[in-house]
Parts: structure tokens; C-alpha cells; sequence
């Protein structure tokens, strides 16, 4: 019984050496998983919000400019893309194609005076303009958070407990190059 | 020894806490761009504090010559998590950022922007925001009238604001530039009244369901909990202090980004 003693206490020691290795630093990737997916719900939501303003808008620049047929067209499809987007890459290639769609009607719009006087469609447009910098805001924190927990799964001791408890490293939301920079709308100077 | 311990103790949660109120001092306006007068100033502070006093809700200003080349949201969205504007669970900031820089050559426009925290989506959407500059601020930025801007625009935010809590009869008269005659006046305003009435109608009939959702997020969260005002809401005066008067802003909110704004 003696002779057992010695081991036991030594595997017992190791056991608990373990786990106050291996305990907090568990905790702490749920603690940043749970993080990075309130974070990415933060985006989809923002997203949503987006897709769910483009039918207004459509309906409000057709009753003024209803033969500019190809950019509704192009904000429909970009639309539906993002609808049906999964996962942070897809996502964002979406979201990229609808922001430039969007633009191009901005251009487009500068034709059309009465439909940048209606107080409706100002309105829509300034509810774009703030969610597509909620998207940017939210896309940041995200990609902060994913940083955060990529490097904590990267290095040790989160690297064994991860690769124990199968933490993977989450992928960045990327914007596409040239659609970092939401279209700036700006109908101030000249009305009235 | 074990008085002596707790005496320790105590002595470290007063140092504690000290150290948390003066984190949180943060001015109302902050009038970098020298836009505003004095007697503006004191005007805009008061109605934060009574805000603030009532609904928790923070409503700040910053004026700034030069944004430095940083676009106007991101600068808003830097300050305002920096301020930790509104409370720390109702999320109910708003900052107002005025810049005056100009040059056409380097495609730099002065700026009037309002960010909203994420808990005065609701009160201030967007969409709302961006009118009110248009029928409020613009005429008198085109007047080349930037203090009255700021006022009149304080006065509305603070209104819709004081609506999404429930204040009657605490709304700020707004004074609209344009159809000076005594009709237009007196119109514009009774007209804003109603549609606040009919705002408050709906809300109390439809229900509270706040538009814009929130995913909720650990982002930005300090651990300092609300801000105490001992005198607080007492009124006007502020001449007679209750012992701690205005203890700031900063109650630990965050935004997410929303709000709108205008070139001028």
C-alpha cells in the first residue's frame, strides 16, 4: 500500500497541474468563441437589415426612374446573392457586389432631382448609409475578436487545449478590395 | 487585526470607487471649434444634464476644426466609445460632431453628424436623424450659422429622446429657419408637437418592440456601473448643489455604428 502512495500522489499532482493548465484556458476559448459568434450575429444582423431596406428603395427609384432598368436589375441580383450568402467569405463577396450596385445607382441618381428631393427616398438612403457603417463597424469588432481568438488557439497552452477540445481558427470577415469604403451619400448641399 | 483588515478593505473600495468617478467625468459639449457662445454652452449643458437626470440617456456635442483626414464616423465612433456614452445596460448615447475644416481643393467638407448608441436606435433612427438635419440644421449651416444648428438639433435629438422615455410635457421648443412669418413659427413647432404626441399614441398603443435589432455584444462594456447625481434633476439653477452636482458622462454605453449626417 505504501508503494502505491508515492506514484498515486505524483499522478495526482500531475492530474491537477493539468488541470489548472487546462481549465482556465478552456474557459477562456469558450469565453472568446461565445464572443466571436455574438460578434458575427452583430454582422448578420446588419446584413439582414440591409437586404430588408433594398425593396423600398427599389419601389421609390422606379415610381421616379423606372427605365433605369440595368441598376435595378444588378441590386436585385446583388440582393438575392446576399440573401442566400453562407459563411464569412461568401458573405462579404456579396456584400462587396451589393455596395458597388448600390453606388452605381448613386450615380445614376444625380439625373433624377425630384427623386433626391423625396423626403422618402432621403430617408432611405440615410438609413442605408447608417447601416452600411453599422456593417463596417460590426465587420471591425468582428475581425477584433477573431484576432483575439485566433491568436489564443495559436499559441500556448490554448494551442493543446484547442487542439484537445477541436477550437478551429475562425475565418475574417474581408471586405473585397475597393468596397472598404461605404458610397458616401450626400444630398445636403443642394436642396431647397 | 481584523479591524484593521477591514479598515483596509474599506479604504480600498473608497479608492476604488473614487477612481471610477473620476474616469467618468466627461463634459456635455466640448466646443473645440469655439462654434459655440457661452451662454449656448451652459444652455446645451443643462438640457444634457436634465436629460441625463431623467432617462439615463447621454446626448453629447463635440465641435473639432479638423477631423485630420479620419472619416466623421469613424471619428464619432472613436469618441463615443471612448466616452462610454450612456448607460452601461440601456446603451442610450448619442454624440453630435461638428467639424468646421473646408477645402474643395483636398475634398475636405465641414461635417455635422450625429452617431446614435445602439439603445437610441429606436428613439433616433436614421432615417429620422438625417431629416431632422435636413429641415432643422441645414438652413442655418447655410447660414453660415452653425451655433443655431447645433441648437436647434440639440433640442429635437433631446425631444425624441425625452418622447422614447415617456417625459410629457418636457419637450423643448425647436425654432425651424425658414417661413420667418409669425404663421410659419407658429406652425412648424405645433405641427412638431403633434407628431410627437401621435409618436408616443403609437408607441403606447403598438407596444414597445424597438426597431433595429441588436445582437448584444461583450464589446466595449467598462465595468463602471451607473453615475450617481445627489442634486441631480433638481431643475434650472444648478447654482444650488445638493453636494455633487454633475458627475459627468460616461455611464459606460456603446454604439454600433448608426446615426446620420449631412456636408455643409
Amino acid at each position: 500500500m505504501k508503494k502505491l502512495a508515492g506514484p498515486l500522489i505524483a499522478i495526482i499532482v500531475l492530474v491537477v497541474i493539468a488541470a489548472i493548465m487546462i481549465v482556465p484556458s478552456y474557459n477562456k476559448l469558450v469565453n472568446l468563441e461565445e464572443d466571436v459568434d455574438q460578434s458575427y450575429a452583430q454582422i448578420e444582423t446588419q446584413l439582414q437589415r440591409r437586404v430588408d431596406l433594398i425593396p423600398n428603395l427599389v419601389n421609390t427609384v422606379k415610381g421616379y426612374a423606372s427605365h433605369e432598368k440595368e441598376v435595378l436589375e444588378n441590386i436585385a441580383n446583388a440582393r438575392s446573392k446576399m440573401a442566400g450568402a453562407q459563411g464569412p467569405e461568401e458573405q462579404a463577396a456579396a456584400d462587396s457586389e451589393l455596395s458597388s450596385a448600390l453606388s452605381r445607382l448613386l450615380v445614376v441618381v444625380e439625373n433624377y432631382p425630384d427623386l433626391k428631393a423625396n423626403q422618402n427616398f432621403q430617408q432611405l438612403m440615410d438609413e442605408l448609409a447608417g447601416t452600411e457603417n453599422r456593417i463596417a463597424v460590426a465587420r471591425k469588432d468582428y475581425n477584433d475578436v477573431v484576432s483575439v481568438f485566433n491568436r489564443t488557439v495559436k499559441r500556448f497552452p490554448g494551442k493543446i487545449v484547442a487542439s484537445i477540445f477541436g477550437f478551429d481558427e475562425k475565418e475574417y470577415f474581408k471586405a473585397v478590395e475597393g468596397a472598404q469604403q461605404p458610397p458616401s451619400v450626400d444630398f445636403g448641399d443642394d436642396k431647397k | 487585526m481584523i479591524n484593521r483588515f477591514c479598515m483596509f478593505l474599506v479604504a480600498l473600495l473608497v479608492a476604488l470607487t473614487g477612481t471610477t468617478t473620476a474616469h467618468a467625468i466627461t463634459d456635455v459639449v466640448v466646443d473645440e471649434a469655439n462654434i459655440l457662445s457661452p451662454e449656448q454652452e451652459a444652455e446645451i449643458e443643462q438640457y444634457g444634464i436634465r436629460l441625463q437626470a431623467a432617462t439615463k440617456a447621454e446626448l453629447a456635442v463635440r465641435t473639432v476644426y479638423s477631423l485630420e483626414g479620419e472619416p466623421v464616423e469613424d471619428y464619432a465612433l472613436r469618441t463615443f466609445r471612448e466616452l462610454k456614452l450612456g448607460d452601461s445596460k440601456l446603451e442610450n448615447g448619442a454624440l453630435l460632431v461638428v467639424s468646421t475644416e473646408k477645402n474643395e481643393a483636398q475634398g475636405i467638407e465641414r461635417k455635422f453628424y450625429l452617431l446614435t448608441g445602439y439603445g437610441l436606435e429606436g428613439a433616433l433612427p436614421d432615417g429620422k436623424v438625417g431629416r431632422f438635419i435636413d429641415e432643422l440644421a441645414m438652413p442655418y449651416l447655410r447660414n453660415e450659422q452653425p451655433d443655431l444648428a447645433i441648437m436647434e438639433a440639440y433640442k429635437a435629438f433631446y425631444n425624441e429622446i425625452a418622447a422614447e422615455y415617456g417625459l410629457d410635457g418636457d419637450d423643448l421648443p425647436v425654432t425651424y429657419l425658414e417661413g420667418g412669418s409669425d404663421d410659419g413659427d407658429v406652425g412648424m413647432p405645433n405641427f412638431f408637437i403633434i407628431v410627437i404626441v401621435l409618436y408616443i399614441l403609437f408607441r403606447i398603443f403598438f407596444g414597445g418592440g424597438g426597431r433595429g435589432g441588436r445582437g448584444g455584444g461583450p464589446r466595449g462594456r467598462s465595468g463602471g456601473g451607473p453615475i450617481f447625481f445627489p442634486g441631480g434633476g433638481g431643475g434650472f439653477g444648478g447654482g444650488s448643489s445638493g453636494g455633487g452636482g454633475f458627475g459627468g458622462f460616461g455611464g459606460g454605453g456603446s454604439s454600433g455604428g448608426g446615426g446620420a449626417g449631412r456636408s455643409w
